[in-house]
């Protein structure tokens, strides 16, 4: 069925979208997603998706007699989103609600995401929409180059949900054995599995509590415990440290960063951007619903400067008023010294010159370097402005 | 099907270690218990009394654990967010939907056993006989119980857990006065009504079908095929509630 033309044409490296229209334009069977649109763009040729599309619709519209054979794509991504959007209404008389507004990100196999923004961002949602829990209003959602909602896509796949949802009437034990069997039915590693899980956590003392009985980090530390069972491939963590004590985060932590060693994929989203920063090798940050920056952390904190600090000694009340409404934040300290902070982006020269004129002089100063927080903080500022 | 079997188990779990069913179960044994007293002062026959007050007993329980467990347990995983514990797994919602019905029915069925038991040791011990046709009146019973869970499943799929209560014991009203409307059908005039009468008596299952409580008293024999198309007739309706029930769910964003 397909000609060597075709074939050469399904190889996104290949990819030639003229010459592709023009096979499109005669295949209208097996390329109705094409001729919907009547025109193809570069773009989303090259994307490994266009070929998992196409396997897709092959598969279900391929002739009885011919059954192409078609590689699966190699593709890097673990789950990629692509151009999604989700509405959500709860009843027909009220106003829609857009939680993700034609969202674009891909997860890259074997590395550790992280996935932040402020609150009502969409992170939750794009979460659940990767776990086929809601469907897209438009655009496409694919783990590991398969939909969500079927249930062999999440095979390998492990989920720690924001708040621990369990069943009351459990105990830890059977909590983790329905959860083992789920996945793995009756298998002989279960019990093995399961006493590992839980001595990662540090919850084996608890084996036979109630889930009921448990505090709230420790039902964080069980749902933790259950998505390490049957050895997945991708995590799907949403706020994991959340419900946390200083020791249970740093546990976390831990086991997060030996995942990451392993080479397994870590996506999780979190407010606490020390933890992204301190584990992360690539941030996905949204607003509004949208993407507003992916890529690798340390690109994301070289492009912003940091803020700059000096100690001034002898500044006046006068002056720090003066200072404050030039822009800088000046705080007094007991010694009698003064801090001005010059916030990133802003010029220093200012406030050298007037310090000059006042016979003042600069007796230390050091240049911070930015954090993932004073980013979000000052796009989020710059949005509200 | 493994996953079915363990939701299954783990919904069995739930309802046996849930206090309602207890409640309902001991107040159900009391009632029958004291059916001896009611079946004393009756001017008819005891043992007729006794059926008649036991079956109608059983069937009203079955009903409110039906209603009550069935729409309230899965209302519940959704509100409770329980439900991602399982969907998100490599396990279909179909598999779940089905799995909760299974071990929702089991439950039923073994309550339902012990209700049996007390109702014919106590039959038993007022001098009655334990007859076929007695064992498939209690059969019958216990399909319209299974009629009516995959019906308060089906509605909690498609609404909240108070509204889909008040449905199902709708549904189950409805469905005994399903006969009556066959009765208006012949009278019903106007181009609208009578259509509007026609789909409902069709669409709505005729749950008077799996009473036959005037029969056992009254000593009006039926014949076996009689009880096997009833319990035909009621799978049949059972599973038609479940597949919808699993394609709504299937669609729901949870």
């Amino acid at each position: 069925m397909f000609s060597r033309d075709a074939k050469k044409c399904l190889n996104p490296t290949d990819a030639n979208p003229e010459a592709c229209f023009g096979l499109a334009k005669d295949c209208k069977i097996l390329f109705p997603w094409f001729c919907e649109r009547g025109r193809i763009t570069e773009k989303i040729w090259t994307n490994a998706y266009s070929e998992a599309y196409l396997n897709d619709k092959i598969q279900e519209k391929g002739t009885k007699n011919e059954k192409p054979r078609l590689k699966k794509p190699m593709s890097n991504s673990s789950i990629e989103f692509l151009h999604v959007s989700k509405d959500y209404q709860r009843h027909f008389w009220e106003k829609k609600v857009v939680a993700v507004s034609d969202c674009s990100f891909s997860v890259e196999k074997n590395a550790v995401t992280g996935f932040v923004g402020p609150n009502g961002a969409g992170k939750t949602t794009s979460i659940k929409l990767a776990l086929g829990l809601a469907r897209p209003t438009k655009g496409k959602v694919l783990v590991d180059g398969k939909d969500p909602r079927s249930p062999k896509s999440r095979q390998g796949i492990s989920y720690l949900s924001e708040r621990p949802y369990f069943y009351d009437h459990l105990t830890v034990i059977e909590t983790l054995r329905f959860a083992f069997r789920l996945v793995k039915g009756h298998g002989n590693s279960c019990e093995s599995q399961i006493r590992r899980a839980l001595d990662e956590v540090e919850l084996s003392a608890s084996l036979s509590s109630g889930v009921k009985d448990l505090s709230k980090g420790m039902q964080q530390r069980l749902s933790m415990a259950q998505a390490l069972l049957c050895d997945p491939e991708l995590f799907i963590l949403d706020e994991p440290m959340s419900g946390l004590d200083p020791l249970g985060r740093r546990l976390f932590r831990n086991i997060l960063r030996k995942l990451g060693q392993d080479g397994k994929t870590v996506f999780f989203s979190s407010h606490i951007l020390d933890d992204v920063e301190a584990l992360c090798s690539k941030v996905i940050v949204m607003a509004n619903g949208t993407v507003a920056y992916q890529g690798s952390l340390d690109a994301i904190l070289s492009q912003a400067s940091g803020d700059t600090e000096c100690e001034v000694i002898g500044l006046s009340e006068e002056d720090r008023r003066h200072l404050g409404t030039l822009g800088y934040n000046v705080t007094s300290n007991p010694n009698g010294r003064s801090t001005i902070l010059v916030p990133a982006g802003k010029e220093f020269r200012e406030c050298q010159r007037y310090l000059y004129g006042k016979g003042l002089f600069c007796e230390s100063g050091s240049k911070r370097s930015a954090s993932l927080e004073d980013i979000l903080y000052k796009q989020q500022q710059d949005k509200w402005r | 099907m493994s996953a079915v079997y363990e939701i299954g188990v783990n919904t069995f779990k739930e309802t046996i270690r849930n206090n309602v069913l207890y409640i309902v179960l001991f107040f159900v044994v009391m009632l029958i218990m004291l059916s001896v007293f009611v079946a004393d002062w009756s001017v008819f026959a005891r043992i007729q009394v006794m059926e008649d007050f036991g079956l109608a007993t059983m069937s009203i329980a079955g009903l409110l654990l039906a209603v009550f467990i069935g729409v309230g347990m899965l209302g519940r995983e959704i509100g409770q967010k329980t439900v991602y514990h399982v969907v998100t797994k490599p396990v279909s919602r179909a598999q779940f939907v089905c799995g909760k019905y299974a071990g929702l029915l089991t439950t039923l069925l073994l309550t339902y056993l012990a209700m049996s038991a007390v109702f014919l040791c106590t039959l038993v011990y007022l001098g009655g006989t334990i007859r076929l046709s007695l064992l498939g009146a209690m059969l019958l019973i216990w399909t319209e119980m299974a009629v009516v869970i995959s019906a308060s499943i089906f509605f909690s799929t498609i609404t909240t857990s108070m509204l889909g209560s008040f449905f199902s014991l709708g549904f189950y009203i409805a469905g005994h006065l399903n006969d009556l409307l066959s009765i208006k059908l012949v009278a019903a005039k106007g181009s609208l009504y009578p259509y509007l009468l026609k789909a409902i008596y069709y669409v709505l299952p005729n749950l008077e079908h799996f009473n036959v409580r005037d029969n056992i008293i009254y000593g009006i024999g039926l014949p076996a095929t009689y009880y096997a198309l009833a319990f035909g007739y009621g799978i049949l309706y059972a599973t038609l509630f479940l597949s919808l029930a699993c394609l709504m769910f299937e669609k729901k964003d949870l």
